[in-house]
């Protein structure tokens, strides 16, 4: 029982609230998990890396579970994760099954996040176990092997992704080539006028903070923030659970939170796309998969277990390999740093109370989820009904608060949180994707120093094919993804033309 | 031929130089592939539409306006009273007081109400709690 050494009441405490405080932020359609870690990130300042942890991880999992009420009882998705969950849940719910649908929903996600838990207690430490003997050189071509993935399952178009991707590392490499990663100390990329606000570069938190929170804000405000409708949805049938059911759904449940898993393990890849591909195997495997789509369980099943399976999945390559799997795990970078800790292939054996102390969260707090949500139907049907003008101002305070404590103080830092703000909102509308430029942004200074120091170091550009039997196995999945890429991009050209028809 | 060697003291621009590189070589590309396309539709008469609805626009920009204004003004009034957090407060409340009535659409008695509560609690509550509690620094 070496975790209880861990764990303290106010770990548990914080637990709790997490879940809870996620729910509520995954249930309001418009705010997802990942703006729920980046808001609440400065509340964690105040204690152990543990504790803030729960709390983290608390929200997270509650943020990702949550989108199912709106998705069932409105038919809005609450994050983008549960798009899937509309398809069958809503026509449930019309029929007046709603607080059964509900039921299916955050058992199916319990079990998603359970599975997902297992996977990443025995994956990660294996996987980081193989990263440690990674160079410089295996190091490089692991992020662009992540960059190349990220551009592989884009949703929009594949240059665009790409091109955000290397927009977001150009952006983190304004300001000095500091002298800890064996640079010359000379800025760059920055104008004379900003060159002592910059000299360190944007901060991860501010524009985390500004990209998830802000740029939302905006975006809701375009929207317009009037009531959501609350039309035809009784809840006042009792529910039934048919234990039948979930015989019958076995194979649907353990194949759909496998692949939530695997999905949350690619990096930059989100929720949406874990629930969506889990949707369309169950359409063409299941038995019932003809009658998905009219209010059918299996539907719901497959992108609820799939979207909690992604939460222990994503916190994979960051906790084994330093590199987030989705944008929630990506801010959870942010909360490492803040708390002097260094996420990648040292991790688990470094820390491993801090190691024990993320599993114990992770698995507390998709119990924790489960009880919330099985036994408070009534009280999640009046969660969604909380106004937006009331939350978006509350929001932007405690974005400031979070920006700047980040560096003790700073007031660049909510500028910082501004213009972010501002250029994710514009950028999107001009194509630019979020997700990949994110990660670009995180990874991009590691790739600067593994690059240009295995260059110094051989001399060769030939080095990153001949190093070692990794790396041409990493330029071997780099091809793949690649051809992977190129081929889905053919598909949707072909389906659009299609489409036009 | 794939040998290199970088200049130590021009190091810091070598990485930058490859990336700014790859960024002109897309948008280029990018360029080529959409633009012809997209000038085509233009003339056609098909305008990109850029707000949803004509008056979201007003909602977006006032809440630009307003985030500037916050933060502006929380330094201005934070010069005043150095340390104490008290530019965050009053900053907040009128920022939380004017956005939530951006954001409100239609006004009825109880809405106003719960967002004037809303507005002056808030901020009292984060300036007690992370200024005062938690010791974090606050504008």
């Amino acid at each position: 029982m070496e975790w209880l050494q861990i764990v303290s009441p106010t770990f548990f405490v914080l637990l709790v609230i997490g879940v809870l405080g996620g729910i509520i932020f995954g249930a309001i359609p418009g705010m997802t998990a990942t703006m729920a870690v980046a808001v609440f990130l400065p509340v964690t300042y105040a204690f152990e890396i543990q504790d803030a942890l729960a709390l983290l991880i608390g929200l997270y999992v509650g943020g990702i579970s949550g989108g199912l009420v709106p998705a069932i009882l409105l038919n809005i998705p609450g994050t983008p994760s549960s798009i899937t969950t509309t398809f069958d849940g809503y026509p449930m719910a019309q029929r007046g099954e709603g607080a059964t649908a509900l039921r299916i929903g955050v058992t199916a996600s319990l079990i998603g996040g359970l599975i997902s838990f297992a996977i990443l207690a025995f994956c990660a430490p294996v996987l980081a176990d193989f990263a440690i003997q990674f160079s410089y050189v295996e190091k490089f071509l692991l992020i662009l092997f992540a960059l190349t993935v990220i551009a592989a399952l884009s949703k929009g178009s594949m240059l665009a992704g790409i091109f955000s991707g290397t927009l977001g590392i150009l952006i983190s490499l304004m300001g000095t080539y500091s002298i800890s990663v064996g640079g010359n100390g000379r800025m760059r990329l920055v104008p004379e006028l900003l060159a002592p606000t910059l000299r360190n570069g944007f901060s991860l938190l501010p524009v985390l903070i500004g990209l998830f929170a802000i740029a939302t804000m905006l975006k809701e405000a375009e929207n317009g923030m009037e009531d959501p409708p609350m039309d035809g949805v009784d809840l006042t049938a009792k529910a039934g659970f048919d234990r039948r059911l979930w015989f019958e759904q076995l194979g649907n449940l353990l194949r759909s939170s496998i692949i939530g898993t695997f999905v949350g393990m690619l990096p930059g890849v989100g929720g949406s796309a874990a629930s969506i591909l889990s949707y369309s195997q169950a359409k063409n495997l299941s038995r019932k998969g003809d009658a998905m789509g009219t209010g059918e369980p299996t539907g719901l099943i497959a992108s609820e277990a799939a979207n909690n399976g992604l939460t222990g999945g994503a916190l994979i390559p960051l906790l084994s390999l330093g590199i987030p799997g989705d944008s929630t795990t990506a801010v959870l970078i942010g909360a490492f740093t803040l708390h002097g800790i260094q996420a990648g292939p040292l991790f688990i054996g470094n820390h491993p109370e801090t190691w024990t102390g993320i599993l114990t969260a992770l698995f507390f707090a998709n119990i924790f989820m489960f009880l919330a949500m099985f036994f408070s139907i009534k009280v999640l049907a009046k969660i969604i009904r909380i106004p937006k003008y009331i939350l978006y101002p509350i929001i932007a305070v405690m974005c400031v608060v979070g920006a700047y404590a980040t560096n003790y103080g700073v007031m660049f830092d909510i500028w910082t949180i501004f213009i972010f703000g501002l250029f994710g909102y514009l950028g999107v509308k001009v194509g630019l994707q979020v997700p990949p430029l994110i990660i670009g942004f995180i990874l991009g200074r590691s790739a600067e120093t593994y690059f240009v120091k295995s260059l110094e170091s051989f001399g060769t550009f030939s080095i990153f094919f001949t190093k070692s039997p990794i790396a041409m196995i990493l330029w071997g999945l780099i091809a793949l993804s690649a051809f992977i890429s190129v081929r889905n991009s053919r598909r949707q050209k072909r389906e659009v033309e299609h489409g036009d028809d | 031929m794939t040998t290199v060697w970088i200049d130590f003291e021009q190091s810091h621009l070598y990485f930058p130089r490859i990336i700014v590189g790859l960024l002109l070589a897309m948008a280029l590309l990018m360029m080529v592939r959409f633009l012809p396309a997209k000038i085509q539709r233009f003339r056609s008469g098909q305008r990109p539409v850029f707000f949803q609805n004509k008056s979201s626009w007003k909602m977006v920009g006032g809440a630009v306006f307003l985030l500037w204004l916050y933060i502006v003004g929380m330094g201005v009034i934070g010069a005043f009273f150095p340390n104490r957090g008290f530019g965050f407060l009053i900053a907040s409340i009128f920022f939380m007081l004017a956005s939530t009535f951006l954001f409100m659409g239609e006004r009825t008695r109880k809405k106003v109400l719960i967002g004037v509560i809303n507005a002056l609690v808030t901020p009292v509550l984060a300036w007690l709690v992370f200024g005062q509690a938690f010791h974090i620094t606050l504008p």
